[in-house]
């Protein structure tokens, strides 16, 4: 029998093609491992709001800046103050976040900017878990910041940051430290 | 016609009693296949009503349930959905082997529409299980049941509409399947658009080849539908993954209008018009990109830009139209 004059061979390439894409997909995605070549650490907040001042970065060191309105008078607390901010350094190769006091953070000497000299960036991975997206990714950048990613987009390279935040929406870069 | 004769040809060999096997299973078969041939068509008046009138009920329906969902316990909830489904779907297949298709096809329409949200309830609020954990498969196995129930279906009825369904539910179970890789992968959005692009391109051939198969057993009216769909996801998708700035994905740029070309040749030897009329669409679309992309502003002012993009519109047109007298049976 000749396989290529049967009328089910479009049947079988129809239903053989998708399955094959899936089974090539598997075999790409899956064995990619984690790591980076990163030899840039990051330091970050989490940011809390109502606490009267703001952090960021001035000349590469962490400095803290009173909230003053129009008139240059600070601005007063209103109501309860949340609690105060979290200054973080992430160890990009152990992958996990060590707190810092803000004496410590005040020592360092970053490097500002959201991509590191060495190309690497965070951002929202948007791949997220939810079972409804079914064409996730097809035309848009994620927006999901629930998983974050250190990814180097010359390189193609990427791995997931483990970040030690109770809203991930809270997550402020501060800057790049060699390691 | 030709199946009216083949079955004469095998009664007067019945008569002269030369019947090999053979012909016995062609009869068999013949016999089957006009057994299946729609008793209302789908473009009659009747048979349109019917499949609108379906969809009608279901959203009235749905309304109706919505606004009472609340005071609803989960059993009504799950007799709504899930048994309706079913028992709908049982008297639809009834109704149809009566030859009462102008009932069935909307019994079997909501069955089919309504399975999926009723095995979503099943799941969640019998079963406890949660569509949102970490490695669920879930959400495939709902798509696969789905797809199961509206294919059965089909097969017991033989209506062309229910094979919408059977279609529909399978394309959720691949991107279903596709996002739970995507999943396990660990990697960012950023990285898979361009596998998602080609995982499209995949859909949109499978639609194609499933095109083929359909047009050969009958269904030309789904045949036809699938070639638009598939089509325009293909070319779509194609023309997504070639980018659109200067892209390095020069290689791409330079394959898409062949396979254009190669999408005309096949619209002439599928006799598809549909599929020439979206080769050439796209072919358009490829040559205003092209310029966008490459041609300088300053090089070509926009005007002369629009002037050139309707010289290329005039010869696609012209490039149809004489593909379409020349190659086309009528």
């Amino acid at each position: 029998m000749n396989i290529l004059n049967s009328e089910k061979f479009s049947l079988y390439i129809a239903i053989f093609l998708p399955i094959f894409a899936i089974i090539l997909t598997v075999i790409i995605l899956i064995p990619k491992t984690s790591g980076t070549s990163s030899v840039y650490d990051f330091v970050y907040i989490s940011d809390t709001y109502n606490v009267g001042y703001f952090i960021e970065l001035q000349n590469g060191h962490i400095v803290k800046q009173p909230l003053l309105d129009q008139n240059n008078r600070p601005i007063p607390i209103n109501g309860k103050a949340t609690a105060k901010p979290d200054i973080y350094h992430h160890d990009v190769v152990k992958n996990e976040s060590r707190k810092l006091t803000f004496e410590e953070a005040t020592k360092l000497t970053l490097t500002e900017g959201y991509i590191s000299p060495g190309g690497y960036e965070v951002i929202c991975g948007g791949n997220s878990n939810r079972g409804m997206d079914l064409f996730e990714g097809l035309f848009f950048g994620g927006g999901d910041c629930s998983r974050r990613f250190l990814v180097n987009r010359e390189k193609r390279a990427s791995t997931p940051v483990k970040l030690t935040l109770k809203d991930q929406w809270d997550f402020r870069l501060l800057g790049w430290i060699k390691r | 016609m030709i199946k009216k004769e083949k079955i004469n040809h095998i009664l007067d060999l019945a008569k002269r009693s030369d019947l090999s096997s053979a012909d016995y299973t062609a009869l068999i078969e013949a016999l089957r296949k006009e057994e299946r041939l729609p008793t209302a068509s789908p473009h009659s008046l009747p048979g349109i009503f019917s499949l609108l009138g379906g969809a009608v009920i279901t959203l009235g329906l749905v309304i109706l349930v919505l606004m009472f969902w609340r005071s609803i316990s989960s059993v009504g909830h799950l007799f709504l959905t899930l048994g309706i489904s079913v028992t709908l779907g049982v008297s639809g297949v009834l109704f149809m082997r009566q030859k009462l298709s102008i009932f069935s096809d909307a019994l079997l329409f909501i069955s089919s529409a309504l399975f999926p949200f009723g095995l979503w309830i099943l799941f969640r609020d019998f079963l406890q299980f949660d569509f949102f954990a970490q490695g669920s498969i879930l959400m495939p196995l709902l798509f696969l049941l789905s797809f199961a129930f509206s294919h059965l279906i089909f097969t017991l009825g033989g209506r062309a509409f229910q094979l919408i369904f059977s279609i529909l539910y399978g394309t959720l179970l691949y991107w279903s399947i596709v996002n739970r890789i995507f999943n396990l992968s660990s990697l960012p959005t950023l990285f898979l658009s361009d596998i998602s692009l080609l995982l499209a391109m995949v859909n949109g051939a499978s639609f194609l080849a499933l095109s083929r198969f359909l047009k050969k057993v009958g269904y030309s009216a789904s045949s036809t539908i699938l070639v638009l769909i598939g089509s325009i996801v293909f070319y779509a998708s194609f023309l997504a993954y070639t980018g659109f700035d200067y892209s390095a994905k020069i290689l791409m740029e330079f394959l898409y209008p062949i396979i254009v070309f190669l999408g005309i040749y096949l619209s002439t030897l599928w006799q598809s018009r549909v599929l020439l009329a979206t080769s050439s669409l796209f072919l358009m679309i490829d040559i205003i990109k092209i310029t966008h992309e490459y041609f300088d502003i300053e090089f070509l002012p926009w005007p002369l830009l629009v002037i050139f993009w309707g010289i290329i519109l005039v010869i696609t047109g012209e490039l149809f139209r004489r593909l379409s007298k020349k190659y086309f049976l009528k």
